[in-house]
């Protein structure tokens, strides 16, 4: 009975020993920065922008705040990117005009919110660089994320303006929307930035901020970045058909990067030289 | 069976039970990491996820795989916004930095459902070197606002020795802020680990816990039953 007893606390032990975790959670900051967004104002899209002058304005933004903002602007470009890309094929999947209509009522339902919700941003941004809540250099950066979202919002509404022509008015209305309504929001979204606005956002992320990434998308904006010349090379319109393939795989011509290495099921690319840094 | 066994028994199913616990893959999340080598360069990897809700959006994605040159054009957007920021970290640090090469990677996750792209360049100098110490600042320590999780990690055969401000998690060689962190006065050093057989020490994330390998505790207990069956033998 003893040695029964001291088997079974042997054994209860080892478990217990086994089963217990050693670690201790660390105390997590949850600090979150928020901004005001119940503030009221509603400043004009390039007034307050223009307070003060290029020069000031590029050095009034600190390497973590330029940092903050290209990240925010390389996420919103691929996102755009890739919300222009399933357009495209959906429209160009719509096998009847109904179909076609209720694709184009749902890109415009989430374009319009989209325009909706940067124009309260926008105003709240405002609102807390002039209650001095946010420096100058923090207010750039996060002006420069909303410039390169609503240049998605404005090609978005461009698509949708697109897509509905030739779609029966009748159609679009049982959609909830029309062709005044759709202009619109084509002047909304193009009244959520202007030139000033443009050219703080440029003096952060480059030329072309928001733009998609083929030519025809970078053609309205201009090359950006520094390392040579964009590839002169077609690019998908939106309303393509769904057939198209795989793009050939031409070197772009930016001469200071070396030919891109393809892989079959992931696609891999490394600029320069072979020892770059490694996919993660 | 006597009682003895019956209860062993029953003890050895119930472990079995809890301990069996399927190991889910971990699906990627959006974060931006920087891993450090042991000369102050390192990698800086922004990871971007889309979740692929319909055909669209899966073909769509698969587009972008297939598009060299917008890939292309990707790339080298991230390397040249990623110089300027180097640029102003230089001037802030007093020290030289640069960007070389640039990648991108763009694969798809849990079945295809989720899109991730990968942008990364190499930055030259990101961490100040003082004998064998890696100290980092900028460009995190003025005005970064991380929207996503954030990690620094040093080489495997390297300890964090400070950071400030104090991290949401981290191991041994990594700290990792959350995203919304307030990085005001950000500053990390990371040293070679000291001779004397230091042990790994794991940082938990909240609410989680450290758990061993279901293997050892399946030893554990058939030892222990090894030697209840030799005594009744």
């Amino acid at each position: 009975m003893r040695r029964t007893a001291t088997a079974l606390l042997a054994l209860l032990t080892v478990t217990a020993m086994l089963v217990a975790g050693p670690g201790a959670a660390l105390a997590q900051d949850d600090g979150n920065q928020t901004v005001d967004e119940n503030a009221t104002a509603t400043p004009s899209p390039d007034e307050n922008a223009s307070n003060e002058s290029e020069e000031d304005e590029n050095a009034s933004v600190s390497p973590g705040e330029r940092l903050s903002a290209v990240i925010g602007v390389q996420e919103s470009e691929l996102e755009g990117e890739l919300g222009s890309r399933a357009f495209g094929l959906a429209v160009a999947r719509a096998a009847s005009d109904e179909r076609l209509a209720e694709v184009v009522g749902e890109e415009y339902n989430e374009t319009n919110a989209s325009v909706q919700a940067l124009e309260r941003r926008r105003a709240a941004l405002e609102a807390s660089r002039e209650n001095g809540s946010i420096g100058q250099g923090e207010y750039e950066s996060r002006l420069t994320v909303l410039a390169a979202q609503s240049h998605v919002a404005q090609q978005r509404a461009n698509l949708t303006a697109n897509a509905s022509m030739g779609v029966p008015s009748d159609l679009l209305e049982e959609q909830g929307i029309n062709v005044s309504s759709i202009q619109e929001l084509k002047n909304n979204a193009a009244n959520l930035t202007g030139p000033e606005v443009a050219r703080i956002a440029q003096s952060i992320a480059g030329e072309g901020v928001g733009a998609g990434f083929g030519d025809e998308a970078r053609a309205d904006d201009g090359d950006r970045g520094e390392d040579g010349d964009r590839a002169a090379n077609q690019s998908e319109d939106a309303n393509q058909s769904a057939d198209e393939g795989n793009q050939t795989a031409a070197d772009g011509g930016n001469q200071s990067e070396s030919p891109e290495a393809d892989q079959d099921a992931n696609r891999t690319d490394s600029g320069d030289d072979s020892s770059g840094p490694g996919m993660y | 069976m006597s009682p003895t066994l019956r209860i062993v028994a029953a003890l050895l199913v119930a472990l079995s039970a809890g301990a069996v616990t399927p190991v889910a893959a971990q699906e990627t999340t959006p974060s931006f990491v920087v891993a450090l080598d042991d000369d102050g360069s390192a990698a800086v990897t922004l990871t971007l996820t889309y979740d692929l809700t319909d055909q669209e959006e899966t073909d769509a994605f698969e587009q972008l795989q297939n598009d060299s040159d917008a890939r292309a054009a990707a790339r080298s957007d991230y390397r040249a916004r990623m110089a300027a920021v180097a640029n102003d970290s230089e001037n802030a640090a007093d020290r030289n930095m640069s960007i070389e090469d640039a990648s991108i990677d763009l694969h798809t996750e849990g079945d295809g459902s989720l899109g991730v792209v990968e942008l990364s360049v190499s930055w030259i100098g990101l961490a100040a070197v003082d004998g064998d110490r890696l100290t980092v600042t900028e460009p995190f320590a003025s005005g970064f606002e991380p929207d996503r999780q954030f990690t620094i990690r040093a080489p495997d055969d390297y300890a964090v020795e400070t950071a400030m401000p104090e991290p949401s998690s981290g191991t041994q060689n990594s700290i990792t802020y959350q995203a919304g962190v307030d990085l005001s006065g950000f500053q990390a050093s990371f040293g070679p680990i000291r001779t004397g057989g230091d042990t790994p020490t794991e940082r938990t994330t909240p609410g989680g816990t450290s758990q061993p390998g279901f293997g050892l505790i399946v030893a554990g207990t058939a030892i222990a039953l090894a030697a209840l069956l030799a005594r009744r033998n």
